[in-house]
């Protein structure tokens, strides 16, 4: 019982700890960058249809698919690409002057579950698309 | 150096604009077609800087290129032609300010026409070659000359942002302003789409750029307009953008 309380208190904390960093983050405008682990954010679209959720990601020197890892469960997705040369931006941006990226990396939570059995993806031209069919349920009842 | 005054909204001429030349804006829009377009052509026109806009509506921000500090919101030519353009996402509050006063300065110079370069929404630009460029006329002699010159126009539906507002305050002081847009991601800055509008724009009016340098940078500046995509993405969203997915009213 004493374990399960410590648990809980655990999982409060962290979720506390995710709320104060999306917070800091929507107030101070977090770069699309994480300098330490020298990975990129992609400028990301979620689309929805009534059946999918369509999510595209602007990989820009990624060369192919296999250099693209995407990981799906029910509620998200994580896309992993190596990039095929180191990037910087010390020419244009000295808050970046120390670093250097050599890969993209997201993690998207899914605003409903999906089929993770029923999930297309494709690349081409730096561009990946991928097509996530929503988890449905209920029954469908003929209008009179 | 002078100063004008429109509002809320200041223009700085370091040196005058010569009469009849064509204005061309290229303000962070979709796909920061414009964007790149415009830098693409002051670059490779040698274009100086002949002015400046500024305005306490504007994010409090100052930019340097080569240890040179630059106004954000600048005016270059080379004389004959003029480009406008940003480096901040303009926010939806200075929109209107700013839109009157492009267009009074346009006015005041005797500018033969206003020329906005944007991007077109396309959600399967990922399936596009090579972007089509469509055009807007906001007189009726502008739709004409896209007409007469092969260019396509653009028929039905709505335009918004501040390329809208030019377009209106054009329309209201009969100020000759022409629109090209390029299929183009909405919200990932789109090389591709940015040289096909240039391609038009030498077609209509003679300003010859070779855009291979512009396409083989394509995945670098993809990379290194991130920031900005994002933060023009956000300004979008507010400004109304969605109108352009509705169509209009049918029975007018």
């Amino acid at each position: 019982m004493a374990y399960d309380f410590l648990n809980m208190f655990r999982r409060l904390r962290e979720e506390v700890e995710r709320l104060i960093s999306e917070l800091e983050e929507y107030a101070w405008g977090k770069p699309l960058a994480d300098v330490r682990e020298g990975t990129l954010e992609p400028l990301t679209q979620i689309h929805e249809t009534p059946e999918e959720i369509i999510i595209s990601m602007d990989l820009p020197f990624v060369r192919s698919k296999d250099d693209v890892k995407l990981y799906v469960s029910e509620r998200e997705v994580m896309v992993e690409a190596n990039i095929c040369k180191e990037v910087r931006f010390e020419d244009v941006c000295s808050f970046y002057r120390r670093a250097a990226f050599r890969k993209y990396r997201k993690v998207l939570r899914l605003p409903e579950p999906v089929r993770v059995s029923e999930v297309r993806a494709r690349f081409k031209d730096g561009l990946l698309e991928v097509r996530l069919v929503k988890e449905k349920k209920g029954v469908r009842v003929e209008v009179e | 150096m002078t100063s004008k005054r429109i509002g809320n909204v200041e223009i700085v001429e370091i040196s005058e604009l010569k009469e009849g030349a064509l204005l061309i804006n290229g303000l962070p829009d979709v796909g920061l077609v414009g964007s790149i377009a415009a830098s693409f052509l002051a670059e490779k026109l040698n274009m100086y800087d002949i002015g400046y806009i500024d305005s306490d509506l504007l994010p409090p921000v100052v930019v340097f290129h080569k240890e040179e500090m630059k106004m954000p919101l600048r005016i270059m030519s080379d004389g004959s032609r003029a480009v406008l353009l940003s480096e901040v996402a303009l926010p939806p509050e200075a929109l209107a300010p700013l839109a009157r006063s492009i267009v009074e300065w346009a006015i005041l110079r005797k500018v033969a026409r206003i020329i906005s370069l944007g991007g077109l929404p396309t959600p399967n630009r990922m399936d596009v070659e090579k972007p089509e460029v469509g055009g807007l006329g906001v007189l009726k002699e502008d739709r004409e000359f896209l007409k007469s010159h092969g260019v396509r126009t653009l028929s039905e539906g709505f335009l918004a942002g501040i390329y809208a507002l030019i377009a209106k305050e054009a329309y209201r002081r009969g100020q000759s302003c022409i629109i090209l847009l390029a299929e183009s991601h909405l919200n990932y800055p789109d090389p591709g789409a940015a040289a096909s509008v240039l391609e038009t724009l030498d077609k209509l009016f003679g300003v010859s750029v070779d855009v291979k340098p512009l396409l083989e940078k394509a995945e670098e500046l993809r990379v290194k307009l991130r920031e900005l995509m994002r933060r023009t993405t956000e300004t979008l969203r507010v400004s109304n953008k969605g109108y352009e997915y509705t169509p209009p009213l049918m029975y007018r």
